[in-house]
């Protein structure tokens, strides 16, 4: 961090190695953010199922408090 | 009408703990994109941590001691992560449309925090008293006078802008932050976009009118599954992480704070160029003697949108004489001990304008072939009447620090307007420091940060102008009113971006949120072997059917 400050450039276009880095991290970070899930256990649908289907599907957690 | 009892009874009914500090979030919170947020308030909560202990115990902490650099440089970094996170919810927020179904000014005093957070860290980097905050400062200054701003905020002064560092400008972020929660809280998380376009226009034809209070979370959460949360928890997290985050990397990599350029040490390491700069301020001749508002009435430096400078508009609101302020009144001070000097005083005042005009030609003349020697200026004899004992003692002064401090000087015993030294040093000392650290010309001073660090990132977009035609060709001597002129409009759009017909749909037909609601819409497609699942058809007035209303508030109990 104690040299002269780095520059990358393409064509008119300059900026900083520094924030460049960062820019491209948001791009990186923001990416994985839409790919990933967050870890840990959740509920097996996102909607409520209809009585009628809940009643024939085994993978609906009926003890689910809610 | 009992006023203290219709304000509690209306706090009761809008804001509802169980709204303000929810135990459950929908199921289709699934995406770390919704983390941002959070990481967003921890980091401000560090930043104002480690801000009330930088302001507790002032700039030489800061400076001087290991501890005080540790903080500044949590703080630094702290910063860094805020933007970091800022920028990344924003851009989520807006893939999700999350200014859907009422919550338009959610957008808005989101928006209005991101540019708020500009300021208040554009103030931090200008009140860190260092060469980056006066490189920040003589870079940024031509912009905010270009558009009338720097008439009332100065850039240089270095208490005006700790001021708006550490009180104006985060009370008017707690503020905003404060709203944007309550709004976040009330509204609760946007639904996913409905899976086809008709019925999507009707929930947002019902949910952005009024609310119907105070069970509309239920009501708007209808048909969806809820799922236990901890919101506290996750905070607690989120300021852990930022927390260490913060840490490690000051401990690790610190953070960048070069000592300030003070005119003695460019005096001593520059004599022949502290002359010639003076020289040019006397004889009107310097950039800052030609400059304009809010300095001077000059015209060198004035901006133009059209036919209309905002510049002008402003006046001369920080008046510079450049010859007294910086030659003739700090001679007249020293002379007051100095009989030689007050004597060559006496003779320049009574000669003639042309006759000073040609004593400081023929010294700047004999300037190009002066030698230094040790620190001493030696220029070659000639017919400069009393203007080289003026020069002589002037660069006397400000090789001993004199000058710096008669700069300084208001009536005030405490001196923190650094005006007059810094557009001194502008001329050329800082742009020649900034040349041997890097930082000058197309990469634009405000943006970057010294040595290798990252500087304001979230800048680039209000910089990138400055690198493209015609701002950095033929409009370049009004780029900075021309540019910030467009940031303003492109600010104001992105603030009021929820009332824009069409353009407010872009985030449905860009599509990311297809990926971050994935599981949503597969389950609101139906599974395999299941039949697509009634969500919210648009022929269920209004949307939710009451019977799936009735089915969450007894589930709820």
């Amino acid at each position: 961090m104690g040299d002269s400050a780095q520059y990358f450039q393409v064509g008119f276009l300059v900026i900083s190695i520094a924030n460049l880095s960062v820019i491209g991290l948001l791009v990186l970070v923001f990416a994985l953010a839409v790919l990933l899930r967050i870890p840990g256990k959740h509920p097996v649908s996102t909607i409520d199922l209809p009585e009628a289907l809940v009643a024939g599907d085994p993978t609906y957690n009926r003890k689910d408090p809610l | 009408m009992n006023l203290t009892t219709a304000i509690r009874e209306r706090v009761r009914r809008w804001m509802p703990l169980e709204d303000l500090l929810p135990d459950r979030l929908p199921a289709f919170v699934r995406s770390p994109a919704y983390f941002f947020g959070v990481l967003t308030l921890s980091s401000l909560v560090m930043l104002i941590i480690t801000g009330l202990l930088l302001s507790a115990f002032g700039p030489q902490w800061w400076h001087d001691s290991g501890v005080g650099r540790f903080v500044n440089g949590i703080h630094f970094w702290c910063a860094q992560t805020f933007f970091f996170a800022l920028t990344l919810h924003l851009w989520t927020e807006f893939f999700k449309g999350a200014w859907r179904h009422g919550r338009r000014w959610t957008w808005v005093t989101g928006a209005l925090l991101f540019v708020g957070g500009i300021g208040t860290a554009f103030t931090g980097y200008l009140s860190q008293t260092n060469f980056d905050a006066q490189w920040i400062a003589a870079s940024a200054k031509d912009a905010l006078n270009g558009v009338l701003v720097g008439a009332f905020f100065n850039v240089m002064n270095f208490g005006q802008m700790y001021g708006f560092h550490v009180v104006i400008l985060p009370l008017f972020l707690g503020l905003l932050v404060a709203v944007h929660l309550v709004q976040v809280r009330i509204r609760g998380v946007v639904r996913p976009y409905a899976l086809d376009v008709p019925t999507e226009r009707a929930r947002e034809a019902h949910w952005s009118g009024k609310l119907v209070l105070p069970s509309d979370q239920v009501r708007y959460y209808a048909g969806l599954r809820l799922m236990p949360y901890d919101l506290i928890r996750e905070g607690l997290i989120a300021l852990a992480f930022v927390a260490v985050v913060g840490i490690v990397l000051a401990g690790t990599l610190s953070s960048p704070d070069d000592p300030p350029l003070t005119i003695q040490q460019y005096a001593q390491e520059k004599p022949g160029d502290f002359v010639t700069t003076a020289t040019a301020e006397i004889s009107g001749t310097s950039i800052l003697a030609q400059y304009g508002p809010p300095y001077n009435t000059g015209t060198g430096s004035v901006q133009y949108l059209g036919p209309v400078s905002l510049q002008q508009l402003g006046g001369v609101t920080h008046p510079i004489d450049t010859g007294q302020t910086y030659v003739l009144e700090p001679l007249t001070i020293a002379a007051q001990s100095d009989p030689a000097l007050a004597t060559a005083l006496q003779t320049f005042a009574a000669a003639s304008a042309d006759q000073q005009t040609k004593w400081e030609d023929a010294y700047a003349t004999a300037l190009g072939t002066a030698t230094t020697d040790k620190g001493q200026l030696t220029v070659p004899a000639g017919d400069y009447g009393p203007y080289g004992t003026l020069m002589n003692r002037l660069l006397g002064m400000a090789t001993s620090g004199a000058l710096d401090g008669i700069l300084l000087r208001s009536k005030g015993f405490y001196q923190n307007d650094f005006t007059k030294p810094l557009l001194f040093l502008a001329e050329g000392a800082l742009p020649d420091k900034a040349k041997a650290a890097n930082l000058l010309g197309s990469q634009w001073g405000m943006m970057n940060e010294t040595h290798n660090y990252p500087g304001q990132s979230w800048l680039w977009l209000y910089t990138l102008w400055y690198q493209l035609p015609p701002f950095s060709t033929t409009a370049a001597a009004n780029a900075d009113a021309l540019i910030w002129l467009l940031m303003a409009v492109l600010t104001l759009l992105l603030v009021i971006f929820p009332f824009i017909p069409f353009l407010n749909r872009l985030p449905y037909h860009l599509g990311v949120h297809r990926l971050i609601w994935r599981e949503y819409y597969r389950d609101a497609r139906g599974a395999p072997g299941k039949e697509a699942l009634p969500v919210a058809p648009p022929s269920a007035p209004p949307l939710v059917p009451l019977s799936a209303v009735e089915q969450t508030q007894e589930r709820l109990g």
